[in-house]
């Protein structure tokens, strides 16, 4: 870390921190007020195997509540499992826990501030580049943990089926991460399409032609506008990288999904596709072999 | 400060509000005009449309698995000694060439005296995601051919191709060509190496082996997105706008739906032929290059010594003049014939000046190279065919 950003990080440390103490205090208050709920039905309820009289503490729910979390956090095989452990308090607990969606939250904040930010300097913004960036990085910093979590080693009888799982919903994050930077490729045109016109129009009045007023002659514009600017985007590298990747991601998707089903119908009296597509290669192997004979035998039969 | 933001955020939204202001001033237009349209438009869909497409009755002569061949009924006097095959293509459907009466290659061609016959691909199942390219050509098309032969009693017909079905005609010609006696192409691309459509480009940095091990057979969803998205403007904006600007036409409205049904009607493309098409097509240019090999037998261009009529669009963005201009100089006739038309890839075939053009020029360049008509005998046989089919259009 620069010299630079170190004061940066510093103060966001602190915000981090403020709000995770916020944060905290309002759990408390939510445990506090869950507990007064089920305090009653759950001491006075018949047979509910709790002392009759005797109220659960909001400390004791916030000590199971850690308990659980710390349980979950061994299980999951969390990135740092000792600084979970090390963690004493209900509050430090939910600050490590909670810390990684923090970090995304800054990273788009910071973005939106960036483009807010730019909005003195009156410099036309690209929406749709913003969108794509930020985008870009919330898919981005959610695969970099998400991704840490599916991929932990899984254990037992279920190990391989827990894995397909797994990558199953990863292959899916990754290709909706893919899809959506493409959709949003194919909005740029649009607002460069928009500029456009206003140039051309700009361009006129300096001139000194008449401004297109007439909605039809505008719409003419805008179009053949758009449509040139689609051209431009059709053909360029970014395009054809971004197609490829997006198939590319849908491929493993469907590939990873289609695993996952398979271990479902597995357990259903259904075929799955790997049991016909095995049927199929062997019928169309068989009727080409007979079609071949029945050639033959036609020309012996000549 | 917050105030700045919005403004800013309007601004930048600016292009998408613009777009939806132009698109609804433009349907809109003058208010008590738009008014009168929308209650005539009411009238329009709410009534009766005729919208159907491939009327034209035809009897199903011949079936293998889903692939049929269609017999046209005769309507006059028999022109050509010769019946015509035609093969479409397996991407979206033949009733292209039969729209709607009064835009239908078929009827042009029936009410001139040809005896036509058309192979309709039918829907792929996943049953069909094994057949490749080699099934297609020495399969189905030569099966069918010889089906027509044994028929009519005859040992060459024919051959009238459309798009890939006219790439897939040029290999099944180069393989059997004893049995074309002449073959007319039409927006048939063989040389892929150009950049000149972007289907080209697209096509190309494709990677067939994953979308066929994802999908088994290629969606015909997926390829119609891909082809909407050649020229996103004017096919998914432009193309709606003006729909909605005729809405109240009646006739407009007909036709506009008949080609929606006709684009729509997608197949899905059988996996491995699909494979074989883009690996050895787009990616290796193996037909125009004399390197393509089908079912063990070399397909050399230099066996094409029929005479062959080349027929494609100025303006078509799917398959450009640069795809289908160079088979020509590289097959073996003499009798042959480049015909560049100022239409695009499916006006060639709908469009109402086309219409004059494209199907008298086929029928008379057919004339010119058939026997004399007083030898017709196109009475067909019965043929004791296992795979006879009998269903008619109605029923089918």
């Amino acid at each position: 870390m620069s010299e630079k950003e170190k004061p940066t990080e510093n103060a966001r440390s602190v915000m981090f921190a403020d709000w995770v103490q916020n944060q905290t205090l309002a759990w408390q208050e939510a445990v506090k007020r869950t507990a007064q709920v089920w305090q009653a039905p759950l001491g006075a309820g018949p047979g509910s195997g709790g002392e009759p009289g005797k109220q659960p503490n909001p400390e004791e729910i916030g000590k199971g509540l850690f308990e659980f979390f710390q349980a979950l956090s061994s299980i999951a095989g969390a990135p740092k499992p000792g600084d979970i452990q090390s963690a004493k308090s209900v509050p430090d607990m939910m600050l490590k826990i909670l810390q990684p969606f923090w970090g995304y939250m800054i990273k788009l904040e910071r973005q939106w501030a960036e483009m807010t930010g730019a909005t003195a300097t009156g410099q036309p913004e690209n929406m749709a580049e913003i969108l794509k960036q930020m985008t870009k990085t919330f898919y981005e910093s959610q695969a970099e943990d998400f991704r840490k979590i599916l991929n932990i080693p899984q254990l037992g009888l279920n190990r391989y089926y827990q894995e397909r799982y797994n990558r199953a919903i990863e292959k899916a994050s990754d290709y909706q991460s893919a899809l959506t930077e493409f959709f949003q490729l194919l909005m740029i045109p649009l607002e460069k399409a928009y500029y456009g016109v206003q140039e051309e129009i700009a361009k006129m009045e300096k001139e000194g032609k008449a401004a297109v007023k007439d909605s039809k002659a505008l719409y003419q514009l805008w179009i053949q506008k758009l449509e040139d600017h689609y051209m431009q985007l059709l053909r360029s590298d970014d395009y054809m990288n971004t197609l490829t990747e997006t198939l590319n991601r849908l491929h493993d998707y469907r590939a990873a999904r289609a695993e996952y089903f398979m271990d479902l119908l597995q357990n259903l009296p259904i075929p799955t596709n790997r049991d016909m597509d095995e049927l199929y290669r062997d019928l169309h192997l068989l009727k080409k072999r007979v079609k071949e004979l029945e050639r033959k035998a036609r020309q012996n039969g000549k | 400060m917050e105030s700045e933001k919005k403004t800013r955020l309007s601004e930048m939204m600016a292009p998408y509000a613009m777009a939806a202001d132009l698109i609804m001033a433009r349907v809109a237009g003058d208010t008590a005009k738009f008014h009168d349209q929308l209650r005539k438009a009411r009238e329009v869909l709410l009534g009766p449309l005729e919208t159907e497409i491939a009327v034209t009755p035809y009897d199903v002569v011949w079936q293998d698995d889903r692939v049929k061949l269609k017999h046209y009924h005769a309507r006059t006097a028999p022109l050509l000694k010769t019946p015509v095959f035609i093969v479409y293509a397996q991407v979206n459907r033949e009733t292209m060439l039969d729209l709607q009466p009064g835009r239908s290659v078929v009827e042009t061609f029936l009410n001139a005296g040809l005896d036509i016959y058309m192979l309709d691909w039918g829907y792929p199942t996943r049953k069909d995601r094994y057949l490749n390219l080699d099934d297609h050509v020495n399969g189905y098309i030569a099966d069918a051919v010889d089906f027509i032969l044994e028929r009519h009693g005859l040992d060459q017909l024919n051959i009238m191709a459309i798009c890939q079905g006219g790439t897939m005609s040029v290999m099944y010609a180069a393989l059997h060509p004893e049995k074309v006696k002449n073959l007319v192409l039409t927006v048939t691309p063989t040389n892929f190496d150009h950049d000149a459509g972007l289907l080209n480009v697209w096509a190309r940095s494709l990677d067939p082996d994953k979308l066929v091990a994802s999908y088994g057979n290629i969606p015909g969803d997926i390829m119609n997105l891909g082809f909407l998205l050649l020229n996103p403007a004017r096919l998914m904006i432009d193309k709606y706008v003006g729909f909605l600007e005729n809405i109240h036409n009646r006739d407009f409205v007909e036709n506009f739906v008949r080609m929606e049904r006709w684009i729509f009607d997608s197949p899905d493309l059988p996996g491995e032929a699909f494979r074989d098409f883009i690996q050895w097509m787009f990616r290796e240019n193996r037909l125009i290059k004399n390197e393509l090999v089908l079912g063990g037998k070399k397909v050399d261009l230099k066996n094409i010594t029929m005479p062959v009529l080349n027929i494609y669009g100025k303006y078509d963005h799917l398959v450009p003049p640069a795809a289908c201009d160079q088979l020509t100089s590289k097959i073996g006739s003499t009798d042959k014939e480049d015909l560049c038309l100022d239409t695009g890839h499916i006006g060639i075939y709908v469009s109402s000046k086309t219409q004059r053009e494209f199907g008298p020029k086929i029928i008379r360049w057919l004339t010119e190279r058939d026997d004399s008509p007083e030898a017709v005998n196109t009475e067909p046989k019965k043929v004791s065919k296992k795979k006879k089919a009998g269903a008619t259009a109605e029923e089918d």
